[in-house]
């Protein structure tokens, strides 16, 4: 019916289509193939051009994309001062270095977020080095976001990239500790990630966080704060601060102390609102009695392990939590309004109840993934919220993926209560933001 | 006029052969919809035979063998619709030619999800060539 001898006579090329069917499927080639195409014929100019100005403000540039085509030096700079105009971010992933080389003698004034991804694990590939920093500066003058990723770089000349406000080093172990003082010193960065280059080998003294003061987001592991010189109270002072993530393998309970310790740091700290823990500790006790001290949070989070983990790792053991210290933390965070105790199993349903009779405010209680001995705990809660006369909006209670049937959603004793709990029983995806073993804090503005 | 799985509708195709389609599969075809409602709502009945100008029989035989074989996906349409038609096409020994003929006859048709899903098997079939030489020889005939 429709075989090749029947079809081939009548000769149709993509210009007969119209241009809206051309979009439809030139917007589905890499924007390479796409400068290649624009370079056919007017009309595909035009489209191209089209696409651009709406779909091209992030780039991602990938060495595949040129080396299928051969893409000589010339092509890849026309491509690049073609897409100028229209980019905003460029992303480049594995790319050959010497590619963005090509560009030194060019200014790409529109890009102001910049992302180099290197692979620190391939060898004999030219790596990105202190003198592209200089050549970023050079090509992209208003750069103000920038990320580096398995660069061969010590740090000695971001301090020139004068527009930058977020800086992100990512597995960049060749960074050294006395080009930190000037980054800080002379960038007024609001963001600061360098959680994932440190270890114990590798990690750079930010003891002059502190001069820069323009710092709202920071992203570090528990060997900057553990070092030598403790920069915790450096950090706790910075004005701006509203969230610190402090990656810990190994001393979380140190770091936890450190920040939220009563003591430390002297004078008027920083007052933390909010708190988020995900990973595996072996000792609830410790931790908790340090979150005791938090005494103004009114958001907390706890996830025993990613569920993405969890399924990976089949037989993993649920951690368990005991009445006696929930109940304790629950009278000393009397400011919560959001709980989220997910991937538990609890002692019984006690201790957790103790937070519903304890926080006057709280508002959602979160325990997907934890077992609280099933729908009693829920019956229970209802008993007391409706003790509460204070009460004016339902707790939310979130039941997704725990021992309480979903069912429950519907049976009439929830229907009935609806002014004094919401049970939530969504099925919705995994929430994939909580990296294990970060601990989260967030400030009061 | 209902439009009860059992009912059907004549189209013609610009080469003057019927075809007798399942209502549903009309009701797919934006101008023909149009045209089915608007009787509706003046409450005619007529069964006229529904001229489609732009469109052959073997591009609508195609169409309709690829909405017969979908018709109950109700998820991952894109997904499963973009691999039935790259195996109808195989099954049929279907160039590029052919895939740029029922991409004309989908955009006249407005039928927009096969519209995408063919339009996605145009850019793979861009994708899979070497060079932009090669793309100029296949798909434009050398005339760019």
């Amino acid at each position: 019916m429709t075989s090749a001898s029947d079809t081939e006579p009548t000769a149709v090329t993509l210009l007969q289509l119209n241009d809206d069917v051309l979009a439809l499927i030139i917007r589905q080639l890499d924007t390479y193939q796409q400068f290649q195409i624009s370079r056919l014929n007017r009309r595909l100019a035009g489209v191209v051009h089209m696409l651009w100005e709406t779909r091209v403000r992030n780039v991602v540039l990938q060495d595949e994309m040129f080396g299928r085509s051969g893409a000589n030096s010339r092509q890849f700079v026309a491509f690049i001062l073609a897409l100028a105009p229209h980019m905003q971010h460029l992303s480049c992933k594995q790319l050959d270095v010497r590619r963005l080389r090509l560009l030194s003698n060019h200014t790409l004034e529109r890009i102001h977020s910049f992302e180099w991804l290197g692979n620190v694990y391939r060898r004999r590939r030219v790596r990105f080095v202190d003198e592209d920093v200089r050549m970023l500066q050079r090509v992209f003058p208003n750069l103000k976001s920038l990320k580096l990723r398995g660069c061969q770089i010590t740090g000695k000349y971001l301090c020139d990239l004068d527009e930058l406000t977020d800086l992100r080093l990512h597995d960049c172990h060749f960074l050294e500790s006395q080009h930190f003082r000037d980054i800080f010193r002379q960038l007024r960065l609001r963001k600061f990630d360098i959680m994932e280059d440190c270890d114990e080998v590798n990690c750079c003294d930010l003891a002059d966080l502190q001069l820069c003061p323009t710092l709202e987001h920071i992203k570090i592991a528990d060997y900057h704060v553990c070092m030598e010189s403790d920069i915790t109270q450096q950090l706790l002072t910075l004005p701006n601060l509203r969230k610190l993530s402090i990656y810990s393998r190994n001393f979380v309970f140190d770091v936890l102390s450190r920040i939220v310790s009563p003591t430390s740091p002297p004078g008027d700290g920083r007052q933390i609102e909010a708190f988020s823990f995900s990973g595996v500790l072996h000792d609830y006790g410790r931790f908790f009695r340090e979150l005791g001290n938090l005494s103004h949070l009114t958001r907390l989070e706890l996830h025993s392990q990613p569920e993405e983990e969890e399924e990976k790792e089949e037989g993993v053991q649920v951690q368990c939590l005991g009445d006696q210290i929930l109940r304790q933390l629950a009278s000393q965070l009397g400011e919560l309004t959001e709980l989220h105790l997910c991937g538990y199993q609890l002692e019984s349903p006690l201790g957790l109840l103790e937070f519903v009779i304890n926080c006057r405010q709280l508002r959602v209680l979160d325990i997907t993934r934890t077992f609280c001995h099933g729908e009693s705990f829920v019956w229970r809660c209802i008993a007391i919220l409706a003790k509460q006369s204070w009460r004016i909006r339902p707790l939310e209670l979130w039941i997704r993926h725990s021992d309480i049937n979903p069912e429950i959603v519907q049976s009439s004793r929830c229907v009935d209560n609806i002014r004094l709990i919401k049970v939530d029983a969504k099925q919705i995806g995994p929430n994939t933001d909580y990296t294990s073993g970060v601990l989260k804090f967030s400030f009061v503005r | 006029m209902s439009s009860s799985s059992s009912e059907a509708i004549q189209l013609q195709t610009n080469d003057g052969v019927i075809h007798t389609v399942d209502m549903r599969f009309a009701l797919q075809i934006c101008p023909v919809r149009n045209m089915i409602m608007q009787e509706r709502q003046k409450n005619l009945h007529t069964d006229d035979v529904i001229p489609l100008p732009r469109v052959d029989a073997k591009n609508l035989r195609f169409i309709i063998k690829w909405w017969t074989s979908v018709q109950n996906l109700d998820e991952n349409l894109l997904t499963m619709g973009k691999r039935k038609l790259k195996q109808l096409l195989t099954a049929e020994h279907a160039n590029h030619q052919f895939l740029l003929q029922i991409i004309l006859a989908a955009d006249y048709l407005q039928m927009e999800k096969f519209l995408l899903i063919s339009t996605h098997l145009m850019a793979d079939a861009l994708n899979e060539c070497e060079s932009v030489e090669e793309i100029r020889r296949k798909f434009f005939w050398n005339k760019v």
